[in-house]
């Protein structure tokens, strides 16, 4: 199993920063806001391995900086600190040092290798343009430009997430929650990515929604061997999806292992109070 | 012959933080398992049977000792330092687990969950449908439930099926605990003639039994576990 993504010390800080903000803030002093500057620390000396293909789950509760960790490797924000090395599935010599690359270099990563769902489809869609509209965007920027083509595509994938193919011509606005979702979805597919986040992709959805959403990826997953990191609050989306879980709070990862022993034999005291939680 | 697992001075407890507690389970267990032999564990409940086979398969952290498992090239990895990664593959290529109870992903049909562990191993499709077919047949599972769900099937169907996916990719080394607890005495027969048979073909097996007739027909080797120790052992055991 090759490697696809590493990350080392990775680290956002929210404010000016002071040299004790790390020292000031985490589980043991119970806050991440650093109580000489007033920074908030969302992330501090995060590191995981990725394998191709792999699901890779990171638990915890809201504010605990998890997704703070997928906006930063996806480019949606820049870390105050750490490395990430992205290597290509295909040929995994070619190596990118993440954090180290120009602008440019870092759309084009984001375009032609990650893909990401968002919790709110806003983030994800342009809700001025259609749903194969949006699609066809992805497609786009990823080099893709004859007009019959990308409708094709774009056709394909709305049909692979069960979204009604009569209706790529409407506005996400119109949809449900799931349907968004499911366009999302499809959007984030469009160039095949190797690398997939998602960020609470079914938080608020109804359970049979969730349910379908859930299946959806798995089978995406078993299709076409992406690796994920599955952002969740949800222990329920871990147990179905995740096979090794990171579980954070106050920014820092305080345990990680296999997620049948994450869930059974928790070893830390808040992954056990998590974990008894669970209705 | 090489056997292929060693486990020597295995130990675990659990600490629940909240409670303020340690919680004993299995203490200083030493035991091998060969190629095409069963080592069966008996012992008290509460002796931390289902532990062992738990830190085997990694559901559980080891609190202390060793358990060093051979694979098909001779490499020796201790399973309780194993990475998990490490532990991914083994639990896909080599090592294989029959719970107590049914776990499986939910809304996929009984055939589809009794192919999984041969459809991640990369086999086809439709090959492993027809094994799994064959095996469900073998074990009496009734044929108008193979397309179902396990959501809604009875104590007894369940561990058929979890029987069915256990067995469906000969593992070097299979964990069985109480794969016959729910089962009516034909389909144990049944059972009984299958882990026979997957024993000729060289797999190793460590195995709880309900009854102490199945130990007596199938196992080559017992081991027997006692209660663990009171707390204050082994409390003092850590501070000494």
């Amino acid at each position: 199993m090759k490697k696809i993504l590493e990350v080392r010390g990775l680290s956002k800080i929210y404010g000016r920063g002071c040299p004790l903000c790390f020292d000031s803030t985490g589980p043991e002093v119970d806050t991440n806001i650093c109580p000489h500057c007033g920074s908030v620390v969302a992330a501090h000396n995060v590191s995981l391995d990725l394998h191709e293909g792999e699901i890779l789950g990171i638990m915890g509760e809201s504010g605990s900086g998890k997704s703070t960790v997928v906006k930063n490797l996806f480019f949606d924000e820049a870390p105050s600190a750490g490395e990430a090395i992205y290597s290509d599935g295909s040929d995994s010599k070619q190596q990118w040092d993440m954090f180290a690359l120009n602008a440019a270099r870092q759309r084009w990563l984001r375009n032609h290798r990650f893909g990401m769902v968002y919790q709110n489809p806003h983030l994800g869609l342009n809700f001025n343009v259609s749903a194969g509209g949006n699609i066809a965007e992805r497609l786009l920027m990823s080099d893709i430009s004859h007009y019959g083509e990308i409708r094709e595509r774009a056709r394909q994938l709305l049909a692979r997430t069960e979204v009604l193919v009569d209706r790529m011509d409407e506005s996400p606005k119109k949809f449900s929650g799931g349907m968004q979702q499911r366009v999302q979805i499809a959007k984030a597919l469009a160039t095949k990515p190797p690398l997939l986040y998602l960020d609470e992709v079914t938080t608020g959805l109804d359970l049979s929604v969730q349910a379908r959403i859930l299946d959806l990826i798995l089978e995406i997953q078993q299709e076409l061997h992406t690796a994920m990191i599955v952002v969740t609050h949800d222990l329920g989306v871990i147990r179905l999806l995740a096979g090794r879980t990171l579980v954070m709070k106050y920014g820092r990862v305080i345990e990680s292992g296999l997620t049948d022993q994450i869930l059974e034999d928790p070893q830390h005291a808040y992954t056990q109070r998590l974990v008894a939680s669970a209705l | 012959m090489q056997p292929i697992l060693e486990i020597d001075g295995l130990s675990k407890h659990f600490q629940l933080h909240e409670q303020n507690k340690l919680i004993p389970s299995c203490a200083n267990v030493q035991l091998q398992a060969s190629a095409g032999r069963l080592t069966a564990l008996i012992g008290p409940t509460g002796a931390g049977k289902s532990s062992v086979l738990k830190c085997v398969y990694r559901t559980y952290l080891p609190s202390s000792g060793r358990m060093l498992y051979r694979d098909g090239e001779g490499h020796r990895t201790d399973l309780a330092q194993a990475s998990e990664h490490r532990m991914l593959e083994l639990r896909q290529r080599d090592i294989g687990f029959v719970t107590q109870f049914l776990h499986c992903l939910p809304r996929r049909s009984a055939l589809d969950v009794v192919c999984e562990p041969l459809v991640a191993q990369g086999v086809a499709h439709e090959a492993s449908r027809e094994r799994a077919r064959e095996l469900l047949g073998l074990l009496n599972v009734p044929e108008r439930l193979w397309g179902v769900p396990p959501a809604t099937f009875s104590g007894g169907e369940k561990q058929r099926i979890n029987l069915a996916r256990g067995l469906i990719a000969r593992p070097r080394l299979l964990l069985l605990d109480e794969p016959t607890a729910s089962l009516d005495p034909s389909t144990t027969e049944r059972v009984i003639e299958l882990i026979n048979n997957i024993k000729t073909e060289g797999v190793a097996m460590l195995a709880i039994f309900h009854h102490p007739e199945l130990v007596q027909r199938l196992a080559d080797q017992v081991v027997e576990l006692t209660l663990p120790l009171a707390v204050s052992e082994i409390l003092e055991a850590c501070t000494s």
